[in-house]
């Protein structure tokens, strides 16, 4: 399945071939009347798989850009779905790199598949394009996220985290101040939503539905009492700041009650609907929310939503998921060199200021966020830049998709009561070993 | 002689274009899968080693591959025998004359028409847990006294996702339903009135042994499909909690392309081959006469 | 409506053959029975009708409300109406190309299916040969493996043949999977056709090709109109393939353009309800039209004459 190392496979490629051949005819026809004009002007043909963002013409009229200022080179643009389908996205990427015909020659991939890619030699190592005074541009964060093995296989294009949203117009009215802390978190929600009397008001929404986000959270609760899931390459997701995480998850739904077992079948947006719909006093999201919060025809809390980094235990520090997409350039690229000239583009701080100003999507190069004009458009997106500067990786290792199935099953299992919180946490520890080999 | 050559040469000519088809684009492809299930190989390790059933033993032990196992008979069992039921039903009412008749026809058809992705997703927010219709509907009738976690709460995720399953997928067996009523001559029903046979006696004895081998086909393709289910329960849970709603085709998914184990998840595709052929071998055996040709 | 002879008469009710069989009651007791079998019946036919089309109300309703309403209950009906969500689907993008895209798809594996299915189906049903049961058996086996198992080997076999983004790397997989269907059903209609029908036709000299086309096929049209609308519909709905065989808009068929409706994490459920009102309305439209062909006792009526 994944190249051609089994002789067998050739042998089924014939059959196939004779079997349709018939069918592939016509479009073969196009095919050739395709390269024939490729050929006439002595163009380079590239193709740039890209993740959706909001509509399909940022990216092309960037793309178009491209093409004005490198004359000789054409680029197609593969729209892939959007993040929220990201494994759809994943499986295009498995399918296309595994095929090894040099299409596309520059893809988008979540900052968690880097290290699968560049592992698995599907990504070509950048390190001859680039210097480290290019690395010291960006979050260092992000360019430990784009290394593996020593080499740099990934390329930043965009940063994102989880925040703490708020109401503040509630915890103004209560004098409260943002939350420090889980302890003040906890006594703010508990407050509010005893003396508001809205029996739909929530306390703390957060995402705990099997899925990739129930990691990106736990991360985050991890990281706030001071632990991490590995360190190095030892597994340490067992310990006591694993422990105490795991269990204050617990009891925000079973024992504080300021979330609702409904979490167990939260992800990003069912958490946000009612956040935005007035229903709810604390968040955990992307940043994605605060312009929608902001949004009348989305929500009814406009001018009522502030953000802060997430609380913490009074062991650890708040703790940011690093996410956002980055990219990458297949192995088998034909035009390695003109590819790397677009990912040189797309990443141009001409281009991150741009997709920050129309887009709102968040820049990896740090000085981007000093940019006057941006300062003065996108006040949000510049604040974040203290929490980015601080983001949490994810595992990084080639083998991360497979932890993350094992870590979703056994932190799912604890939050609905299958299994106690360190039988759990000890199950996972197991299995994390076990793929670490 | 002669004769009898003739009729499996054009037997088989008839039957070559379908072939070339399923050969080319599903066994070709499906024994390719077969093949690297008896092999080690993934995404991120160099090389594939042959190990021949080395996957299929590991599944036997694989604790989550008996689960999806368990839960994927259970939801195939569970909606193929409501979708029954209630396409039975539908099939009965709607072979009958009645004003409208062409509507409530098109109408029924409705849940079939709507993409797999999108009903899923729309189902989700019917159940979900604080804004749910299903919740308020049952709170403002004084059934349930407050709002349930369908989806998150185990044992009751599962059946959320066959009654969802089940909404969707009926039409196609009221459809295939009242099409088998449709050949069964009307002649019969006057012929047992005339011999004095109640409605009850006209259904057991006339309908039901000549709809049989309609329903046990729809009922046939109809599991193999649900064997299969994805989107739906994808879309809501995600196999969680805790595993609960984990089917062989979200696993299967899973290992194949977000582990990219492509040996391991090869096995468990070539598990849902087995048990499935298993369950069409049962079906062409109940089956077997009726499909002789006499 | 047609005239329908062989309208099993089960329930009740039954249009103008639905008396029950109450011979011994009085005339007044059997009209009281007689209504309240109506009654009856109009309350079932109505929750069939509740169940169906509830769901899908509910949708059309969401697609008329603004979006900050969403997430709250009560009110059920919207306190304010907007067809935004409808204006949305096309000011990005030309939606309609969707439409296009899948009608041509769906179209098309409809009609070949339905042409190859119906030779196979003929074979399955009518003719005898060696290996009949096993191959039978291999035509399911299409339907035992999970489809997601099987994109990998058929993308790189499209790849290899240029077929990638094409309508035929829909319509060639389709057909592939909603065959077993097709040969299946076909074939148990065909076999239920009575063997004199056709030998009476082949005395008059016709071929078996033209008894299959004269005879049989007309008197199967309640299975071929409805494997023909659940092909069309399994087609119209197919989301996998055509996410993974097809790139672009000229190409991509509605699921796919349901699916590129999200920006970031964000789904806006109000235009996806709106979407999908508008790609289900021409469905129940054209079910309203070759529904009057399922149901109509054709065999019983040839039988008579």
């Amino acid at each position: 399945m994944s190249d051609t190392k089994l002789s067998r496979r050739n042998m089924v490629k014939v059959g196939v071939g004779a079997a349709i051949g018939a069918a592939a005819a016509t479009s073969a026809g196009t095919r050739r009347r395709t390269s024939a004009a490729v050929r006439r002007q002595e163009e380079v043909q590239l193709t740039f798989a890209g993740i959706k963002m909001f509509g399909p013409d940022q990216i092309n009229a960037v793309l178009r850009d491209f093409e004005a200022a490198n004359p000789g080179i054409k680029v197609q643009y593969i729209e892939l779905p959007t993040p929220n389908n990201s494994t759809e996205v994943h499986t295009y990427l498995v399918n296309s790199l595994n095929a090894k015909n040099g299409e596309p020659d520059v893809f988008t991939q979540d900052c968690i598949w880097i290290p699968e890619f560049g592992g698995a030699g599907l990504s070509l190592p950048l390190d001859d394009f680039i210097t480290e005074e290019d690395k010291a541009a960006y979050f260092p964060g992000l360019i430990e996220t784009c290394t593996w093995d020593g080499k740099t296989v990934g390329w930043p294009w965009f940063v994102d985290g989880g925040f703490l949203y708020y109401r503040k117009d509630l915890l103004d009215k209560y004098s409260l101040a943002a939350p420090k802390s889980w302890d003040e978190l906890t006594n703010a929600a508990q407050e509010i939503v005893s003396k508001e009397g809205n029996a739909e008001l929530q306390g703390f929404l957060w995402q705990a539905k099997q899925a990739e986000v129930l990691v990106c959270d736990w991360v985050e609760f991890l990281g706030s009492a001071g632990g991490s899931t590995l360190t190095g390459l030892d597994v340490t997701i067992n310990n006591d700041a694993g422990n105490q995480a795991l269990q204050f998850m617990h009891d925000l739904i079973y024992d504080l009650k300021i979330t609702p077992e409904a979490v167990l079948t939260y992800d990003e947006e069912p958490s946000r609907q009612p956040f935005t719909g007035g229903n709810a006093v604390f968040l955990r999201n992307w940043s994605y929310v605060y312009n929608l919060a902001q949004d009348p025809a989305e929500s009814k809390v406009v001018d009522k939503v502030a953000f802060e980094p997430l609380p913490h235990f009074p062991d650890g520090k708040s703790t940011s998921c690093l996410g956002g997409y980055q990219f990458g350039l297949n192995a088998s690229s034909k035009h390695p060199e003109e590819a790397f000239k677009l990912i040189e583009f797309l990443s141009s701080p001409e281009s991150q200021k741009r997709y920050a100003l129309e887009i709102a999507i968040a820049p990896t190069r740090t000085a981007v966020y000093d940019d006057p004009e941006l300062k003065e458009k996108n006040p949000f997106m510049v604040g974040l830049k203290e929490v980015f500067t601080g983001s949490t990786p994810r595992p990084v290792h080639p083998a991360y998709p497979q932890m993350s199935l094992a870590m979703q099953s056994g932190l799912s299992a604890a939050l609905a009561n299958q299994t106690g919180v360190k039988e759990a946490l000890d199950d996972i520890a197991q299995q994390l070993k076990d793929i670490i080999g | 002689m002669r004769h009898r050559y003739s009729e499996h040469l054009f037997a088989f000519a008839l039957l070559l274009p379908a072939f070339v088809l399923i050969v080319a684009v599903a066994l070709m492809p499906a024994s390719e899968t077969l093949w690297t299930s008896l092999h080690k190989v993934s995404m991120i390790l160099p090389g594939s080693d042959f190990i021949g059933l080395g996957n299929y033993e590991r599944l036997l032990r694989d604790g989550r591959f008996w689960n999806a196992w368990r839960n994927t008979l259970y939801f195939t069992a569970a909606s193929v025998a409501l979708e029954t039921l209630i396409g039975l039903a539908i099939a009965l009412v709607l072979s009958q004359n009645f004003p409208l008749r062409g509507l409530v026809r098109a109408a029924v058809l409705v849940p079939w028409a709507i993409p797999t992705v999108v009903s899923s997703r729309l189902w989700g927010l019917i159940f979900n847990t604080d804004f749910g219709l299903a919740n308020y509907l049952l709170r403002s009738a004084g059934i349930l006294e407050s709002n349930k976690n369908w989806l998150g709460e185990i044992g009751w995720a599962l059946n959320v996702t066959v009654l969802v399953d089940v909404w969707k997928t009926t039409p196609f067996m009221a459809l295939l339903i009242m099409a088998g009523l449709s050949t069964i001559p009307g002649d019969l029903y006057e012929a047992a009135r005339v011999d004095g046979a109640n409605m009850l006696q006209r259904f057991f004895q006339i309908t039901v042994p000549l709809l049989l081998p309609v329903m046990l086909v729809a009922v046939m393709l109809r599991a193999l499909d649900a064997f299969r289910v994805f989107d739906v329960i994808y879309v809501m849970t995600g196999g969680g909690p805790a595993d609960s709603t984990e089917v062989m085709s979200t696993l299967t998914y899973k290992i194949l392309f977000s582990a990219t184990q492509f040996g391991y998840g090869s096995t468990l595709a070539g598990a849902m081959f087995i048990t499935l052929l298993g369950v069409s071998l049962v079906f062409l055996y109940a089956l077997r006469n009726r499909l002789e040709v006499d | 409506m047609a005239t329908t002879p062989s309208s099993p008469a089960l329930l009740p009710v039954s249009g103008e053959k639905g008396a029950v069989t109450v011979g011994t009651r009085s005339l007044s007791s059997r009209r009281a029975v007689t209504i309240l079998g109506k009654v009856l019946f109009a309350l079932l036919a109505l929750l069939i009708v509740i169940w169906s089309v509830g769901p899908f109300l509910w949708m059309m309703i969401t697609s008329i409300k603004p979006d900050r309403d969403l997430a709250t209950l009560p009110p059920i009906l919207p306190t304010e109406i907007t067809f935004n969500h409808y204006g949305a689907l096309f000011e990005t993008r030309p939606f309609y190309r969707y439409i296009i895209n899948s009608t041509i798809v769906s179209v098309a594996t409809t009609l070949v299916c339905l042409l190859i299915g119906s030779l196979a189906g003929y074979a399955f049903g009518r003719l005898r040969f060696p290996g009949r049961l096993p191959l039978l058996l291999a035509v399911l086996v299409v339907s035992m493996f999970p489809q997601i198992s099987i994109v990998a080997p058929i993308y790189r076999m499209f790849q290899q043949r240029g077929l990638l983004n094409t309508y035929e790397a829909l319509i060639i997989p389709y057909n592939a999977f909603a065959l077993p269907l097709a040969i299946w059903i076909l074939t148990s209609f065909f076999r239920s056709i009575p063997v004199e029908l056709e030998d009476a036709s082949r005395v008059d000299g016709t071929t078996r090709l033209g008894a299959l086309f004269r005879v049989i096929l007309p008197l199967s049209l309640p299975g071929l109109f409805t494997t023909a609308i659940l092909v069309f519909i399994a087609a119209w709905n197919e989301f996998l393939f055509a996410l993974t065989f097809t790139t672009s808009i000229d190409h991509q068929t509605i699921p796919v353009g349901i699916a590129l409706l999200p920006a970031m994490y964000h789904v806006p459920w109000g235009n996806i309800a709106a979407a999908s009102t508008l790609v289900t309305l021409p469905l129940v439209v054209l079910v309203l039209i070759l529904q009057r062909w399922i149901v109509q006792g054709i065999v019983a009526g040839a039988l008579k004459g």
